[in-house]
């Protein structure tokens, strides 16, 4: 394969520019991310990154013969996408759209065999360092989860029963806010107590700040579409609509900085969340019926 | 010849042997778990080998207590094996300064003494007991249970100071609850693949939380004034805790104080701070129940 350089058709050098194009963008957002962590040990794993991803350009460099220049709209998004949700899910959910160009690996390799052997090597070499990376908020992820689920299955649960049972809106909104006051309020003795109790290595104030926090923007989450809808029937459809959203999205921030499957975790939580809904639901209209409540 | 005074120690010191035998034998006869019953039975053993020896020397007969077996015989059908027997274990520690005493005018009481506490307890620690290994599902089932509900109630009693209306409330916000708590606590016990099962785990955490709910709920399907309601709920809620902590402790073998202390002041002080709440909601949104 000495003369492989010389044999590339149109076609693959295309898709070897593509890669080249790849890594040198990887070695930009790489570059950036380890100047702005202050974290010393993540800065120097992002710093050896960078300087893999640079390699794999040079090597890439070597079969094109051309120099090519990164794309600074995926340098600054992925910049931007770890400084906001946290370097493991923008790096990881990176690499994810990087998996797919992999499939074109598959084409060149027919040209280049060697060129697929050191890609694959270092791409192995890259995933041990990525897992290097240490970041305290996935520390915290039971404590977020929990927070969240909490939110998520008892507060629409609740509504759900309440919106049957009292059918009127500032009822609803008081003793909404009051039971998601508890709540919060629960959740956070809940996780300083337990986390203290199991004396692992996390901090109990962190657990139950992470934990709290979670579960109050989960219940801000749900009781606003009662705030601005006067029906109640359509802002508890506002408030599943809601909770769902929340999963969706926070079982796809797992599913991508854990590398962990998606569609169970989401499914089985919609399934508990909206399942106590409508229980809650039926409860509600047994209470209406039987308890005859009046205000 | 024994003075007046050592020999009613020797003789409530026998009798005390004699009451414990028959209570583990009865107990092992009615535990169905083939370890347990050979665990029981060998404590029974000891305890008659301690009663003959004190027979030795008073050289006459004694009868059991009766009512103390069928005590904790019941006590620990009821309330589980563990906590029965821990708690007479821990009412024999005065027999064990009487033992002590005993030691000046009988050779070899020391000894027994000394087998009592130190065999016979790590027989006890060996009785494998399910619910305990549940324990801490159901003590999470509680403390949220207290913890959020006589929060929720406190806040609703201020806010919409109706008590059939709190009651409905509370009941439903304390089912949806429960599932909730339920519902995580099958996750973890799945995710952790301990010794629990999950299904077992949420079952008792779901049902520690019920029975919570509803023994804090009911003052305001009783009361129509909701001020009453919310004392009762509050004295309900301590009365929980202080039974519950008593268990803990006792089968448990972990200081009570600390642990009554904190989770009353966590649960009042959440109370406290939603009583709060509930008083501002009424006051800034102007919501007229």
């Amino acid at each position: 394969m000495s003369t492989g350089e010389k044999t590339l058709d149109k076609d693959i050098l295309n898709k070897v520019l593509t890669m080249q194009r790849g890594e040198i963008t990887e070695h930009f957002i790489y570059r950036k991310l380890a100047r702005s962590t202050r974290d010393r040990h993540n800065s120097e794993v992002l710093q050896r990154i960078a300087r893999d991803e640079m390699g794999h350009y040079a090597t890439w460099k070597k079969y094109t013969g051309a120099a090519v220049q990164p794309s600074r709209f995926k340098v600054w998004l992925y910049y931007l996408i770890s400084k906001v949700f946290g370097l493991t899910f923008g790096i990881k959910l990176m690499e994810y759209g990087e998996e797919k160009a992999q499939k074109a690996y598959g084409e060149i390799a027919k040209s280049l065999p060697a060129a697929e052997r050191i890609a694959g090597d270092e791409d192995r070499h890259e995933r041990e360092l990525i897992a290097m990376i240490d970041e305290e908020r996935l520390h915290y992820t039971a404590d977020v989860v929990r927070g969240l689920n909490v939110a998520l299955v008892e507060l629409t649960g609740t509504l759900a029963g309440l919106t049957m049972a009292l059918g009127d809106s500032q009822i609803i909104i008081l003793t909404g806010v009051i039971a998601g006051a508890a709540m919060i309020l629960s959740v956070a003795s809940t996780e300083y107590l337990g986390t203290r109790a199991s004396g692992g290595t996390h901090s109990p104030l962190k657990a139950l700040m992470y934990g709290a926090l979670a579960n109050a923007v989960t219940v801000v989450l749900l009781l606003f579409p009662y705030f601005i809808l006067g029906n109640v029937y359509h802002a508890l459809i506002f408030t599943g609509f809601n909770a769902v959203v929340v999963l969706f999205l926070f079982s796809f921030y797992i599913s991508v900085a854990r590398e962990l499957s998606f569609r169970r975790r989401f499914l089985e939580m919609v399934a508990a969340s909206l399942g106590v809904a409508g229980l809650a639901f039926v409860i509600g209209y047994l209470a209406r019926i039987f308890l005859h409540i009046s205000h | 010849m024994l003075d007046r005074v050592t020999r009613q120690r020797l003789r409530a010191a026998q009798r005390n042997e004699l009451t414990e035998h028959f209570i583990y034998r009865e107990l092992a006869r009615s535990t169905q778990d083939s370890a347990n019953k050979k665990l029981l039975q060998d404590i029974a053993e000891d305890e008659k080998r301690h009663y003959d020896f004190w027979k030795q020397h008073s050289k006459e007969e004694v009868r059991p207590d009766r009512l103390k077996i069928w005590r904790y015989c019941f006590i620990a059908r009821t309330l589980g094996l563990t906590f029965g027997i821990k708690l007479m274990e821990r009412g024999e520690k005065q027999a064990e300064t009487a033992y002590a005493l005993l030691a000046e005018g009988v050779p070899g009481a020391q000894d027994i003494a000394r087998e009592e506490e130190e065999h016979e307890h790590a027989l006890i620690n060996l009785i494998d007991e399910e619910r305990l290994h549940y324990i801490g599902s159901i003590v999470l089932g509680l403390n949220d249970a207290l913890v959020e509900l006589s929060g929720a109630l406190s806040g609703l009693t201020l806010a919409l100071q109706n008590s059939r209306l709190i009651a409905v409330v509370g009941l439903i916000t304390g089912i949806a609850a429960a599932m909730s708590m339920a519902g995580s606590e099958y996750l973890s016990r799945r995710t952790e693949e301990s010794d629990q099962k999950p299904v077992k785990s949420a079952v008792y955490t779901g049902l520690a939380y019920i029975v919570t709910v509803m023994l804090l709920i009911f003052p305001y399907f009783v009361f129509d004034n909701v001020f009453h309601s919310l004392a009762l709920m509050i004295g309900i809620a301590i009365s929980v805790i202080f039974a519950f902590t008593f268990y803990m402790s006792v089968a448990r073998e972990i200081s009570f104080r600390h642990r009554f202390l904190e989770m009353a002041a966590i649960s009042l002080g959440i109370a406290a701070l939603s009583f709060f709440i509930g008083f501002l909601i009424r006051e800034f949104l102007g919501v007229e129940a």
